[in-house]
């Protein structure tokens, strides 16, 4: 679906605060996508002897952590979703419902 | 019932000490799991979200801005509700990772404050709707269709035109 063209678009004070909750939103989703990578290698190899490392490697769910990650932009998008409806509900102006 | 908080308090607070000898993979697992298990039980809760009837406010006098704002804390409400088991298991899996290692500490602080955004967007919404009128939320509560999850636009357009 082609999103439409919309001149003259003004965004109330409110839609300016949901832009901004959408991308503190998305901000905390791209970190906490980073960190939960980053973590379980830390966990694996930071002042970890080889044989600890290779312990930990063995040890470590690869497909609980895979789930996680997957599950991060459905939890997101559920937020964003969420202030996009109520933006939607208390918006007068057509364009920006249309927005 | 005091005893057995007691108990879950103290062990809690000795956990350091008992999980050092878990391994923090253990936890860190368990935790993934239940972002996946709340993921899946939100998936579930929007995908049941159906449009309120039109007739739902029927003989309650409602300005246009109460039904948004009724609407905007019931929704979140019903959504909350729905997911409420899934989102407990994932705080409870948050706290023991947090007590077991310092090194998830990022990820579980952009992790908690990731999902605990619809509980604060809740109480904002609550405090909104504590301004109607005690004896028209009276009414309201006991309306069991906003108890569910409902499709927020759709249901405040039908509602509107009324």
């Amino acid at each position: 679906m082609k999103c439409p063209t919309i001149h003259q678009l003004t965004f109330s004070q409110r839609s300016k605060e949901s832009l901004e909750e959408i991308k503190r939103i998305k901000s905390l989703s791209n970190l906490l996508s980073v960190s939960l990578a980053t973590g379980t290698l830390s966990t694996i190899f930071l002042g970890a002897n080889s044989a600890t490392a290779s312990y930990s490697l063995n040890s470590t769910d690869f497909v609980t952590l895979t789930k996680a990650m997957k599950s991060v932009p459905v939890l997101t998008r559920s937020l964003i979703e969420r202030i996009a409806a109520k933006t939607h509900m208390y918006s007068t102006n057509p364009k920006e419902k249309q927005f | 019932m005091k005893f057995i908080n007691k108990l879950y308090f103290s062990l809690l607070i000795s956990c350091p000490a008992i999980s050092n000898e878990i391994p923090v993979n253990m936890f860190f697992t368990e935790f993934n799991q239940k972002i996946a298990n709340l993921a899946e039980q939100e998936k579930i809760c929007s995908n049941k979200a159906r449009v309120l009837n039109k007739d739902t406010f029927q003989n309650i006098k409602i300005t246009p801005k109460e039904i948004q704002v009724i609407l905007e804390y019931k929704d979140l409400n019903a959504f909350i509700s729905c997911s409420n088991e899934k989102r407990l298991e994932y705080y409870k899996a948050s706290v023991l990772l947090r007590l077991s290692s310092n090194v998830y500490a990022d990820t579980l602080d952009s992790s908690d404050e990731l999902i605990s955004t619809h509980e604060f967007w809740l109480l904002k919404a609550k405090k909104e709707y504590e301004t109607i009128a005690p004896e028209i939320r009276k009414k309201l509560d006991a309306i069991k269709e906003l108890d569910k999850p409902f499709n927020l636009i759709t249901s405040y357009e039908v509602l509107s035109k009324q």
